[in-house]
């Protein structure tokens, strides 16, 4: 009992939260899409 | 007393061995960097003289005009100071991390460095007598002296001897530690050195069997089209291969100066092998706009291109993960609030962290840019000038700045201070207002129209041209920071390397975790890569080349535009 309550305290250790490193990697998909919009508008109007 | 100082000696030997550090090594390395950032500094000076005259602060005179400065400018950017830093950095990691240079792989790595001067030296003699103001993309038909073409077939041949002396040394180490994975850092050298060689091959062909003998006058006309595109199947490499090399430190070196381990060993090699096979085959993209090519062509470089977003991806997951992961180790809380804990008055981690920021746009970029559409947007605008200089000079260059506060005392057998490292930190944020003045300016003046590769005009007056004045104003504030950026860098560069109190400094290699997967050993076959690699490189090329030749319009003459 005592073995398997560690077992699952060092696996929630190695779980550790990413949640930060997805709203980071949004950000940079956010950035990708706002860049390529803004460029496809300037490109549309200038037609 | 002599048998004092022989245990001195040897304890000293056996420090340095302990460390990784072999001082005639060292001395190849930091020769290396030491060109590098004295072209930093020449380099830096012609760029603000651009950036005034861009402004119509200054007017340059007659005997060096903006032509002139521009290409001595790319030339000691773009070829000196990233060539000589890469190669004196990985030589620095392979003989770290490999237990020293063999003889002959020294002597290569010597031989390529006096081979690149001399190069370097007959590129420049021309650009300063106003006969060889090309750009360093060398277009033709614009053609330059012969002796400028020769000093790049040399600059050529000295970078081909030290990826062969990094070869050597790899296979040897591999050769005596089989079914060992080659070390992280020289794992990334290698793949560097792999790009560096091939993409090489194209420029190679390009000066020494098409402009050479053009301009000597041995034959009447050249194959525009042929020349553009084995220029950029090259300069395209190059832009990726200073990218490899900047990631090197940011997966391996970053996580270790925050305290933290490295993202998976898998991961890392997986891009490097995805950067290797995909990289030379996106140069295209860089011609998209050029007739000549057809669109079927095009389609097929602009997939490959965008690939090489796959890997980019990738990293930025893995770094920050390394960040969030570290700082909540260290009692970071809350979904940002752990951004805290990261060690900001470490220049060694800010420079390398702001260069992975500036990425991020510098990257969205380029994917635009990719685009047939929307490349014709910014095409041969002050954009594509802002796009390369946040990539090279914020992505790239803070990173090379970043490595060079621990590199540089460590092959000088010495430490950085607090006020070197704090000089450091002032200077990264200058640099960093610099930049994004100077390359936020150039990408929305680019949009307005401005051209790119063109001395200041107004163009009699005209309103739109008018309209560009207060954006070349703010490059121009933005250009005179970088230049102070710059004094301050290459001042802690030489303090390190030669004022510095005398220490050992840690050569920064982070672990893996310690629960981390075992990377599998098929990461290692390198013949295979290169077979790939050679597959792909041979589908992009191929098809394209065949026509260009086959249906070639007659040559074009030289011409001196200037």
């Amino acid at each position: 009992m005592a073995a398997s309550k560690v077992t699952h305290k060092s696996n929630k250790q190695q779980e550790e939260p990413l949640k930060g490193t997805w709203i980071s990697v949004t950000v940079v998909g956010v950035v990708i899409v706002a860049t390529y919009i803004v460029l496809y508008g300037l490109y549309m109007t200038r037609l | 007393m002599k048998m004092e100082a022989d245990l001195k000696v040897g304890i000293k030997e056996k420090a340095n061995k302990m460390l990784g550090y072999h001082p005639q090594d060292a001395k190849l390395s930091k020769s290396y960097i030491a060109v590098a950032f004295i072209a930093l500094l020449v380099g830096g000076f012609l760029g603000l003289l651009q950036g005034l005259n861009r402004a119509g602060l200054l007017e340059l005179p007659t005997w060096f005009n903006y032509y002139q400065v521009l290409t001595a400018h790319g030339l000691l950017l773009i070829l000196v100071l990233t060539a000589f830093f890469t190669i004196g950095y990985f030589y620095a990691t392979l003989s770290h991390n490999l237990g020293g240079l063999l003889p002959k792989v020294r002597k290569l790595a010597w031989v390529g460095f006096f081979v690149k001067l001399v190069g370097f030296v007959l590129a420049v003699i021309p650009i300063l007598m106003n006969e060889a103001s090309v750009m360093y993309t060398f277009y033709p038909p614009m053609a330059a002296h012969p002796v400028f073409y020769i000093g790049l077939a040399l600059i050529v041949v000295g970078v081909w001897l030290c990826c062969i002396g990094a070869f050597i040394q790899v296979a040897n180490w591999r050769k005596n530690h089989k079914g060992q994975h080659v070390p992280i850092l020289s794992y990334f050298a290698t793949g560097v050195f792999v790009l560096l060689f091939f993409a090489l091959m194209f420029v190679a062909v390009e000066v020494l069997f098409m402009i050479l003998p053009w301009v000597f006058g041995w034959v009447d006309g050249i194959n525009v089209m042929v020349a553009r595109t084995l220029f950029w199947a090259f300069g395209h490499t190059l832009v990726n291969i200073w990218y490899l090399t900047a990631v090197s430190a940011w997966y391996v070196v970053v996580p270790k100066v925050i305290g933290g381990k490295r993202w998976s060993d898998l991961l890392t090699r997986v891009v490097i092998i995805a950067l290797v096979i995909m990289n030379i085959t996106g140069g295209f993209h860089h011609q998209i706009i050029d007739p000549a090519i057809n669109e079927i062509v095009k389609f097929m470089h602009v997939f490959m291109s965008l690939a090489i977003g796959f890997p980019s991806l990738m990293t930025a997951f893995a770094l920050f993960a390394v960040f969030e992961r570290t700082a909540r180790r260290k009692g970071g809380k809350g979904l940002i609030g752990w951004w805290k804990k990261m060690p900001w008055g470490d220049v060694r981690f800010l420079a390398p962290f702001i260069a992975m920021v500036a990425f991020i746009p510098a990257g969205a970029g380029g994917i635009a840019q990719t685009t047939n559409q929307l490349d014709q947007v910014v095409h041969n605008t002050m954009w594509i000038v802002g796009h390369f200089h946040l990539t090279l000079g914020m992505s790239v260059v803070m990173t090379f700045f970043g490595i060079s506060y621990w590199l540089v005392p460590f092959i000088s057998n010495r430490v950085l201070t607090p006020q070197i490292n704090k000089l450091g930190v002032i200077q990264t944020w200058i640099w960093t207002v610099g930049m994004i003045c100077m390359s936020g300016s150039m990408h929305y003046v680019g949009l307005l129209g401005s051209p790119r590769r063109t001395s200041y005009s107004t163009y009699g007056d005209h309103a739109t041209a008018l309209g560009w004045d207060p954006y070349l104003t703010l490059l121009a504030v933005g250009g005179t920071l970088l230049i102070i950026g710059v004094i301050l860098q290459v001042y802690a560069v030489f303090n390190m390397m030669f004022f510095a109190p005398k220490g050992e400094t840690e050569f920064p290699i982070a672990e893996e975790e310690e629960n981390a997967t075992k990377t599998p050993y098929w990461t290692e076959r390198w013949g295979l890569w290169i077979v790939l690699m050679i597959i792909v490189v041979a589908m992009a090329y191929v098809i394209p080349l065949t026509d260009m030749i086959v249906n070639a319009p007659p040559g074009s003459p030289p011409f001196k535009t200037w």
